[in-house]
């Protein structure tokens, strides 16, 4: 692997680890198996680039992605709430609606804002670097939404979300609105997600609406490499492993696209990630039977 | 268990070294991406091969060649563009307009010239030379198929079937840049009928739904809808409606009634010609975007025979 490939890949990492952390957030946290974010990793992408073409206005479009990502992931938990749907079913559901919805918001099956204004081409023209301003720009990013995920996970609303995820019932007997955090953590999640997706259309300068496809289950497999790595006893860890197991993944697809000589080809590479993804379960199976906690 | 991770991680990082440093040895090296496996893709980039060595640059003589498919995942292309700047070839090549977008992100701010294949729209794509003056060297061809030529054979050969229906999946930027154009052309009494599909799993589900509805079927140049051709033409066929196609192959061995269309393999050729003359020193400033404009006429006689459909002349044919 270059010099120049271990950025590319650090580059895109920084993007997926806000998948990570929303992946991190459902599946760990909350305990909410959540597949919305295949769509609104496209959705973020979308919007972020609707507005930044039509309006100009890059910043204000990793904002808007951002709730609209919330308003997503909040219709999937509201509908598992209301209708009782389970919530991979209901995540399905959201997802399916939103890749008509990605092509109504991009007017198109694909759209690219290369050659515009991106939310680094101010720094550019101070003369630094496309590449690095782009790798300082999403650390500064990743590192603030990392330490706002943090601090408001340590809040009380925060504490009550992760004791949603340890035993709802229980929550629910100490007076925890469950619906309504639910509602709050999932939708958080999902504005993460499509923050990272307004972020890759900003970098890379273009979305296309297949680009969310496995967006959930590379999320996953990122964890678990982070959980194999280090242990989860403390909550920063928890995130930590989420951040560092996406920079771990992506090293791995860089990878795979390097060792053809070894008989793998990158085509392998979701049998790979499927096998993580198992790795992840079996793990969390003997985990939770040590402890005697079911999630 | 860390520790373990941490040597096949610096196994694969040694390893990939090593590979990098034995490609700079060569004298010229390319980087060719595609975005997923499909037939009219690899056509291309089998063209792009043979007319590399038509022009003087063999693989493994003079030329290397590296190739990666993204099996479709943007995120992979992505990498796929950034491990291509690491090499630094002397010309990047992207086939379609996502891998093709790609290469001119990642190698923004840099010499290294990006050629693309296979994209039907440069300008809605941002991949306009002129749009990018100044951020990335680009150039490529686009293989945009003649419709109003397609339109024209339909008219000649089945002037009596006028109600038109498109079989395109709405997931693909080049399919709905066609259909938009086919509806402009339509002259008044005749109807276009768009046939929209999501997933390849929805394609005979819609076709049938629709085949009452239509006199004729067209299909554009949609990789979706022409990987599964032929049961595409064998459903239509059953409910006695013709099938028109944008590519060669759909007629010569899908058995579709006619077909005005480029050879994706002619493309990919016309492409490699670019390439070459990159290779060869001309500044790529020099070299404009290539608007393919050759298309090849294709009719079967036999099925045109089984229709009653009229026969034009001075066209390849099919037995």
């Amino acid at each position: 692997m270059t010099f120049f490939q271990f950025l590319g890949t650090c580059e895109i990492a920084f993007l997926y680890m806000f998948v990570g952390l929303g992946v991190f957030l459902t599946f760990r946290v909350l305990c909410f198996p959540d597949l919305t974010v295949d769509g609104t990793f496209t959705l973020g992408a979308a919007l972020s680039a609707y507005v930044t073409l039509m309006h100009d206005a890059p910043f204000s479009s990793l904002a808007i992605a951002f709730i609209g990502g919330m308003v997503m992931g909040a219709l999937t938990a509201f509908l598992h709430f209301r209708f009782k749907i389970v919530p991979l079913m209901a995540g399905i559901i959201v997802m399916t609606a939103l890749y008509s919805l990605n092509m109504r918001v991009m007017g198109g099956p694909n759209v690219s804002i290369l050659g515009h204004d991106s939310i680094f081409s101010f720094l550019e023209r101070q003369g630094f670097s496309a590449f690095e301003t782009k790798l300082g720009v999403l650390f500064l990013f990743l590192a603030g939404v990392f330490m706002l995920l943090y601090g408001f996970l340590k809040t009380m609303t925060g504490l009550a979300l992760r004791a949603i995820g340890n035993n709802q019932e229980a929550a629910r007997y100490q007076g925890v609105p469950v619906e309504r955090l639910t509602l709050l953590g999932v939708g958080l999640s999902n504005g993460l997600v499509a923050l990272g997706g307004a972020l890759f259309l900003q970098t890379q300068g273009f979305a296309d609406v297949n680009m969310g496809l496995g967006t959930v289950i590379m999320g996953l497999a990122a964890l678990t490499i982070g959980e194999i790595l280090m242990p989860q006893s403390v909550l920063f860890l928890g995130l930590f492993s989420a951040v560092a197991g996406t920079l771990l993944y992506r090293c791995f697809v860089a990878a795979a696209l390097n060792i053809k000589f070894l008989g793998l080809s990158p085509s392998d590479l979701n049998l790979i990630t499927a096998f993580l993804v198992i790795l992840s379960f079996a793990y969390k199976h003997k985990v939770s039977r040590a402890r005697g906690v079911s999630c | 268990m860390v520790r373990f991770i941490c040597v096949i991680s610096s196994l694969f990082f040694s390893i990939t070294a090593q590979a990098a440093k034995e490609n700079s040895n060569h004298p010229k090296v390319i980087a060719v991406t595609q975005i997923i496996s499909h037939p009219s893709l690899d056509k291309i980039r089998r063209g792009i091969v043979d007319s590399l060595r038509d022009s003087g640059f063999e693989e493994g003589k003079n030329l290397t060649i590296v190739f990666d498919n993204a099996q479709g995942s943007v995120a992979t292309a992505t990498q796929i563009a950034h491990k291509f700047r690491g090499i630094s070839p002397d010309v990047a090549v992207g086939i379609a307009t996502p891998s093709a977008q790609a290469l001119a992100s990642v190698f923004q701010g840099t010499s290294t010239p990006v050629v693309f294949a296979a994209v039907t729209d440069p300008k809605t794509a941002g991949l306009a030379p002129d749009h990018l003056e100044g951020k990335v060297l680009i150039t490529g061809t686009t293989d945009f198929p003649p419709v109003d030529q397609q339109i024209a054979l339909i008219r000649k050969m089945c002037p009596e079937r006028r109600r038109i229906g498109v079989l395109y999946s709405v997931g693909e930027i080049n399919a709905k840049k066609q259909v938009q154009s086919l509806k402009n052309l339509l002259k008044p009494g005749e109807t276009l009928i768009e046939i929209p599909i999501q997933s390849s799993a929805e394609i005979l589900f819609a076709l049938r739904h629709h085949l009452p509805l239509v006199d004729v079927i067209h299909i554009p140049l949609d990789n979706m809808i022409v990987a599964n051709l032929p049961s595409v033409v064998h459903v239509a066929h059953a409910h006695k409606v013709p099938v028109f196609t944008s590519h060669p192959e759909g007629v010569l061995e899908v058995g579709a009634l006619g077909t005005v269309g480029i050879d994706q393999y002619q493309s990919g050729y016309e492409t490699g010609k670019l390439v070459s003359q990159i290779l060869q020193g001309v500044s790529v400033k020099k070299i404009p975007v290539l608007f393919l404009k050759k298309a090849e006429t294709h009719i079967n006689r036999k099925i045109a025979k089984n229709f009653g459909a009229r026969l034009p002349e001075n066209t390849g044919e099919c037995p």
